[in-house]
């Protein structure tokens, strides 16, 4: 594999968890599974500008080791945008991690050490197959095209106005349409097709709220969501989140172009970054519990004003 | 003025489905067996809901919890937080919605 990576960890070094994580970055590189893999630490103001002269096809890993994800944090700080993100946390529920002050060489003889190894390997590996896959399909000349069977969805809302509420130097905006957009409490919109359909997404103010949006996944189509269940994760570049469906329904189509461009979502939160499609089971009975665009925008308004904003 | 008409306008951001947050049970529990007290969730929650006393994680402030947010959830490593089915929590801000509307009839 002769990819070029660069891989981030946090350097964490107030946890056990952090110098574990750094430790089996350290023995990946030593072992030369990845011969073009190279290590860097975190960025600081000094080294920034050297993260930028990376070529493209470089790809940037952060790694980080608990969810405090500082890794993610110090890249986004940087305005650069990592291709991967590694949480060597979900790989904790069934290690024990050493309570207690130890320092960096005691932990190298921890057992831990040796399995976060062997787990981060087997994701770098899983991802760098996925990507140069990618890379070769894009090289390869398309003589013909194939024509597109998945059948494709257009989004094209009618928005009669936008709402807009400006705080400090931000501007959130809640769009109308009186008869077809609905939203709850978590920050989801629904917009209603006909039919008993509805597209889901996110509102600007969550947007915002989330900054950089690194990853989203979808419930795939076909499956049934009750009311205020999750159809789809985000990852940010400052925390994770679900978008909990204002309906309940089948998925019956997803925003595919969010899997290679989620920035839309931050883009164009309420027309290219809609999420998914439902077939809803109760769509009369179910819009009349939720919110108008009037009634959210008042919602998002106080939140904001007493809450202030996640930045 | 103390009294003024701004001042009785209920705050739309502590209700949900027009049912009054306090009346809704929605809130992390923590499964002390699994917990092992990291404190990455009160880090991560921006609603201030856990703290850490005197080393151990406590759910300080309930009802500051986001109604069916389990984001907290996702992100423990130990999967030490529970929480109570939607389902039930749907069923039961309903049913507080119907007799509220039975009491403004009955008025
Ligand atoms: S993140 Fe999980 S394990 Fe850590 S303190 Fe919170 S509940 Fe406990
Ligand atoms: S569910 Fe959400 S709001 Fe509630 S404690 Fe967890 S992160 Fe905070």
């Amino acid at each position: 594999m002769n990819v070029k990576i660069v891989l981030i960890p946090c350097m964490g070094c107030e946890k056990n968890i952090g110098k574990i994580g750094t430790l089996a970055a350290l023995s990946l590189e030593k072992s030369k599974k990845f011969p073009f893999l190279r290590l860097n630490p975190s960025i600081t103001q000094i080294a920034a500008g050297e993260y930028t002269s990376f070529s493209p096809e470089t790809l940037i890993i952060a790694l980080n080791c608990c969810n405090v994800r500082c890794s993610t944090k110090i890249l986004n700080q940087k305005s650069i945008k990592p291709h991967y993100l590694i949480n060597i946390s979900k790989y904790l529920k069934d290690i024990n991690i050493p309570k207690g002050d130890y320092s960096i060489h005691e932990l190298l003889k921890d057992s831990s050490v040796s399995i976060i190894t062997e787990c981060l390997s087997n994701e770098i590996e899983e991802y760098v197959i996925q990507f140069t896959h990618k890379h070769e399909e894009n090289s390869v000349i398309k003589v013909n095209e194939p024509s597109n069977s998945k059948t494709s969805f257009t989004f094209t809302p009618n928005y009669s106005k936008m709402l807009e509420f400006t705080f400090s130097k931000f501007k959130f905006q809640v769009p109308i349409n009186p008869n077809r957009l609905f939203f709850n409490w978590n920050d989801a919109w629904a917009y209603y097709l006909g039919e008993g359909k509805v597209v889901i997404g996110i509102t600007d103010y969550l947007q915002k709220n989330l900054s950089d949006i690194l990853i989203c996944e979808f419930n795939e189509i076909g499956t049934n969501i009750s009311q205020f269940e999750a159809v789809a994760e985000m990852e940010s570049s400052k925390t994770v989140n679900e978008v909990l469906s204002p309906f309940s329904g089948k998925i019956i189509a997803v925003n595919t172009k969010l899997e290679e461009a989620p920035e839309l979502i931050n883009e164009d939160p309420y027309n290219n970054g809609w999420i998914v499609v439902l077939e809803c089971n109760n769509f009369e009975e179910e819009s009349s519990e939720l919110m108008s665009s009037e009634e959210y925008f008042n919602f998002m308004k106080e939140k904001i004003e007493q809450e202030g904003i996640y930045q | 003025m103390i009294n003024s008409d701004k001042n009785r306008i209920p705050k739309q951001i502590h209700r949900f489905m027009g049912v009054d947050r306090k009346d809704i049970d929605w809130f992390p529990i923590i499964d002390f067996n699994k917990c092992n007290n990291c404190g990455d969730c009160v880090q991560f929650c921006a609603h201030g809901v856990f703290n850490m006393e005197n080393g151990v994680l406590i759910v300080q402030n309930p009802k500051n919890c986001v109604v069916f947010c389990q984001a907290c959830l996702k992100m423990c490593p130990k999967d030490a937080l529970i929480f109570q089915e939607k389902k039930k929590v749907l069923a039961q801000i309903r049913q507080i919605k119907s007799q509220q509307k039975q009491s403004i009839d009955n008025y």
